[in-house]
C-alpha cells in the first residue's frame, strides 16, 4: 500500500440487527419483479406464501394474459392441471375466483431454495453519509415450479397407454399437414402379444454382506424422505407481499437503519479470522 | 391453430412490388416480415411512434425502476414514493402506462391476432402489441445517445423493426443484444489518458471501463445483454464518498450494497461503561435478563452466557457505530473497525439477475421488499494488518526476561 495514499473521505459505519433480512435471488429473471400492466389493471397482484418450518417460500407473479402473448387454450389446459395439482397437495385456494369459469394458468409460481451462506453477508445502505450494515439471515433462490405439468403428463400417460418413457405427451400439437401419429396402437398390440407368450418367475434377494453400510444408507435415505414428507405435509401460510414502493416496505426500511449513536465495543481481533475454524 | 381458410379470403392491396409470392408467405399464411437493411428513413406510420412520447409516470414503473435509477423523486428512502413525481427519460422510458393503449388497438376480429392472414399489411402482426418495454433492473448508465438507425421508407405492408429496439415493442418483448463492435473502437481514445477517474460511459453498448493503471477489465466480448456493463465496473467513484456528479446524493442513498464479510464476523456489544443505558435496552429486548450493575456486559457477550437465563433469544440487539469506511485517493477502500481490525473492500462479481433485499416479518405475516441489490462487495482482512496481528499474537503474551531481549524465542508449537 502506498504510503502517500491519502484518505479522501471517512464514512462512519453503523451496525444493527433488528430485522430478519433475507436476500431473494431470481436467477432466471433479469427484469424487475412486477406484475404485467394488463394483470395489474385487472386487479391481480403479486402474492407470497411460506412454509416456515421447511423454510420454503413461494412467490406468485401474475402472467400477461393478453391474446397477443398468451395462448388461451393452453392456458386452460395447464390451469386445470394446476388446479388438480393443488387439490392433490391440499393447497387449493378456497373460494377464490369465479365459480363456473374454467381455471386458467394465470400466474408463475416461483419456489425458493435456501442457499448456504458463504462468509457473513451484510446489507449496506448509505444513508446521510453513513454506511448502515445489517446481517442477512438467509439467502433464497427462486425458480418457477412447473408441477402442474407432472399431473398432466401423468394423465396423458394413463390415457396413452404404453408409451410411458417418452415425455412427448405434452409436446407441440400435431401439425395438421403431417399424418396423425399412429405409433401408439401398434405398440400396444405388440406388448400384449409378448405378454401372452410366457410367464417368468422373478424374485429379488438383497445382498447382505455389507449389512452395516446398507442400513446406514437407508437411514440417510429415510431422513431425506422424512424431510421431504414433512415439507409436503406442512401447510402454507399466506404472506402479505409488500413491494418496494409500499408503505410497509418504507416502514421496514426505517427499522433497518441504526439510530443509536453510541459506539459498540468490539471484542474480537483480526486474528480470529485465521484462528477460528470456519463454521460450515 | 391459425385459420388457413381465412387466408385466402381477402386479397392484398395491389402493389406491384409486393405481389404475394410463395416465398413471402409463411406456412401459416402470414405475411413474412421483410427486414430491410439500414438506410435512412422513418418508422412505419402504422406503428405508434414510441421514442417521442414520454408517458405520464405511473406507480408501476416507479416500482420497477426507481431504485437503481433514482429518478430524483425528491424524497430519500424511508418513505413511500409519491406517485406522480417521476419523469421518465432514456430509451427504455416507456413504462406500463402505455399498456392502456394496447387494448384499444386490438382489432375486432374473430381469429387470434397473432396469425392474421386476413389482414393485408404485415404490420398486423405487431399491431396488437403495446408499444412499451418492460423495465430493466438497475440501470446506471442512462447516457445513451440513441444512434437511431435511419431506414429507408418502408414499402406498404412491410414493417420495419429495428432489432435493437425489439425491447420496446411490448411488455413481453425479449431483450435485444446490443451492438458492441463499433463502440469498442470509440472506446480506445478516451482511455488513452489513463487517468484514475476516467469512467467512460458508452451509449448503446453500456460499456464502462475504469482505468486504473492497466485496463484490467477490458473484455467486452464476454458481456451479454444482461451483464449491462456492471461487471466491468470496479470501484465506482460514485459509491461511498466521492460523489460522482453523475449521481446526486439522493441516488446513492437508495442503493443497496451487499457485503460479504469473512466469517466469523467480529462480535460487538454495547459498551460496559454506562450500565444504566445498558439495562434499558436489555429490558426492551423481550427475553433478556438485566444484569446487576457491576457486571461488565461486554466480556460476556457470548450467547452461551445468556443461555441459562434467556430461553430463545441468543442474538443480542445491536445498534451503534462500529467503525469507519475509509476511501483512499488510489480508489482503495478499507473498513476499519475496533480492535485494530482492518478490512479491504473490493468489488465482487456482479450477478446479472435480479436480487431483492427482503424483510420477512413472521409476526405480522409480511414480506416487505426493501429494494433491489445494487452491487456486491467482497470484504477481506487487510493482509498486512492481519500478519502483524498474528505476529503480535504469537509473541505477545511472553514477558521478556532480563537478559533475553536480544534472543529469539524458539517456536515449539
Amino acid at each position: 500500500m502506498n504510503e502517500e495514499d491519502e484518505i479522501i473521505t471517512k464514512i462512519p459505519i453503523r451496525l444493527s440487527n433488528r430485522l430478519s433480512l433475507q436476500i431473494h435471488q431470481f436467477p432466471l429473471l433479469s427484469r424487475p419483479l412486477q406484475a404485467p400492466p394488463s394483470a395489474e389493471a385487472s386487479g391481480k397482484r403479486i402474492t407470497a406464501r411460506i412454509k416456515p418450518q421447511s423454510r420454503v417460500l413461494e412467490i406468485h407473479v401474475p402472467v400477461d394474459t393478453r391474446p397477443e402473448v398468451y395462448n388461451t387454450e393452453r392456458g386452460h389446459e395447464l390451469g386445470k392441471g394446476q388446479l388438480d395439482d393443488d387439490r392433490e397437495q391440499n393447497q387449493e385456494r378456497k373460494g377464490k375466483g369465479r365459480e363456473g369459469e374454467e381455471p386458467r394458468l394465470a400466474e408463475v409460481r416461483l419456489r425458493s431454495e435456501e442457499i448456504p451462506q458463504r462468509g457473513v453477508q451484510m446489507l449496506g445502505i448509505v444513508h446521510e453519509n453513513e454506511l448502515h450494515l445489517h446481517p442477512i439471515s438467509a439467502i433464497h433462490q427462486f425458480r418457477p415450479t412447473l408441477t402442474y405439468l407432472d399431473i398432466i403428463s401423468r394423465k396423458n400417460r394413463r390415457r396413452g397407454g404404453d408409451d410411458s418413457d417418452s415425455d412427448s405427451d405434452d409436446g407441440p400439437p400435431p401439425d395438421p399437414d403431417e399424418p396423425a401419429p399412429t405409433a401408439a396402437p401398434p405398440k400396444k398390440e405388440k406388448k400384449t402379444a409378448a405378454g401372452e407368450a410366457k410367464e417368468v418367475q422373478v424374485s429379488a434377494r438383497r445382498i447382505d454382506d455389507k449389512a452395516g453400510n446398507l442400513s446406514q444408507l437407508s437411514n440417510a435415505r429415510k431422513e431425506m424422505l422424512a424431510i421431504i414428507r414433512a415439507e409436503q405435509e406442512e401447510s402454507w401460510q399466506n404472506l402479505e407481499f409488500c413491494g418496494m414502493t409500499t408503505e410497509e416496505a418504507g416502514h421496514s426500511l426505517d427499522q433497518f437503519f441504526s439510530y443509536n449513536n453510541e459506539e459498540l465495543h468490539c471484542s474480537t481481533d483480526v486474528t480470529t479470522f485465521l484462528t477460528t475454524a470456519p463454521k460450515t | 391453430m391459425s385459420d388457413n381458410a381465412s387466408g385466402s379470403v381477402s386479397k392484398p392491396k395491389a402493389i406491384s412490388s409486393l405481389a404475394k409470392r410463395p416465398s413471402e408467405v409463411t406456412r401459416q399464411g402470414t405475411q413474412k416480415i421483410k427486414f430491410v437493411p439500414t438506410l435512412p428513413a422513418r418508422r412505419n406510420k402504422d406503428v405508434e411512434p414510441t421514442l417521442d412520447i414520454i408517458p405520464a409516470p405511473s406507480n408501476d414503473r416507479g416500482r420497477g425502476r426507481g431504485r437503481g435509477r433514482g429518478d430524483g423523486s425528491g424524497r430519500g428512502r424511508g418513505g413511500p414514493r409519491p406517485p406522480a413525481e417521476m419523469v421518465a427519460s432514456g430509451p427504455f422510458a416507456l413504462g406500463p402506462a402505455m399498456a392502456g393503449t394496447s387494448s384499444s388497438r386490438r382489432f375486432a376480429q374473430a381469429a387470434t391476432p397473432i396469425a392474421t392472414p386476413s389482414r393485408t399489411e404485415a404490420s398486423s402482426l405487431g399491431a396488437g402489441l403495446s408499444q412499451t418495454a418492460a423495465p430493466k433492473i438497475k440501470q446506471e448508465s442512462k447516457k445513451e445517445e440513441q444512434d437511431e438507425e435511419a431506414y429507408s421508407d418502408p414499402d406498404e405492408g412491410v414493417e420495419i423493426i429495428d432489432m435493437e429496439n425489439v425491447r420496446q415493442m411490448d411488455w413481453m418483448a425479449p431483450d435485444s443484444l446490443r451492438k458492441e463492435k463499433e463502440k469498442r473502437l470509440k472506446k480506445e481514445d478516451p482511455d488513452a489518458s489513463g487517468g484514475l477517474r476516467s469512467v467512460s460511459f458508452h451509449s448503446a453498448s453500456h460499456h464502462v471501463v475504469v482505468d486504473r493503471g492497466a485496463r484490467i477489465m477490458d473484455a467486452p466480448d464476454e458481456e451479454d445483454d444482461e451483464a449491462d456493463g456492471r461487471e466491468l465496473e470496479t470501484m465506482f467513484d460514485g459509491d461511498f464518498g466521492i460523489t460522482n456528479h453523475k449521481q446526486d446524493a439522493d441516488n446513492v442513498s437508495q442503493h443497496l450494497y451487499l457485503f460479504q464479510f469473512p466469517s466469523p464476523f467480529p462480535t460487538f456489544s454495547k459498551k460496559g461503561g454506562d450500565n444504566v443505558q445498558e439495562e434499558t435496552p436489555l429490558t426492551q429486548a423481550s427475553k433478556k435478563v438485566t444484569f446487576a450493575p457491576d457486571v461488565k456486559v461486554e466480556t460476556e457477550v457470548q450467547p452461551s452466557s445468556r443461555g441459562p437465563s434467556a430461553p430463545a433469544e441468543t442474538k443480542e440487539e445491536l445498534d451503534g457505530l462500529v467503525g469507519h469506511l475509509e476511501v483512499y485517493r488510489s480508489g482503495a477502500r478499507k473498513i476499519r473497525l475496533g480492535n485494530g481490525i482492518v478490512l479491504d473492500v473490493s468489488p465482487a462479481s456482479q450477478p446479472s439477475f435480479l436480487e431483492h433485499a427482503v424483510h420477512l416479518d413472521m409476526q405480522e405475516n409480511k414480506l416487505a421488499i426493501l429494494g433491489e441489490i445494487f452491487r456486491h462487495y467482497l470484504v477481506a482482512p487487510d493482509v498486512d494488518a492481519l500478519l502483524a496481528a498474528m505476529d503480535a499474537l504469537d509473541s505477545g503474551p511472553q514477558t521478556v526476561l532480563a537478559g533475553e531481549e536480544n534472543l529469539i524465542r524458539m517456536d515449539v508449537t
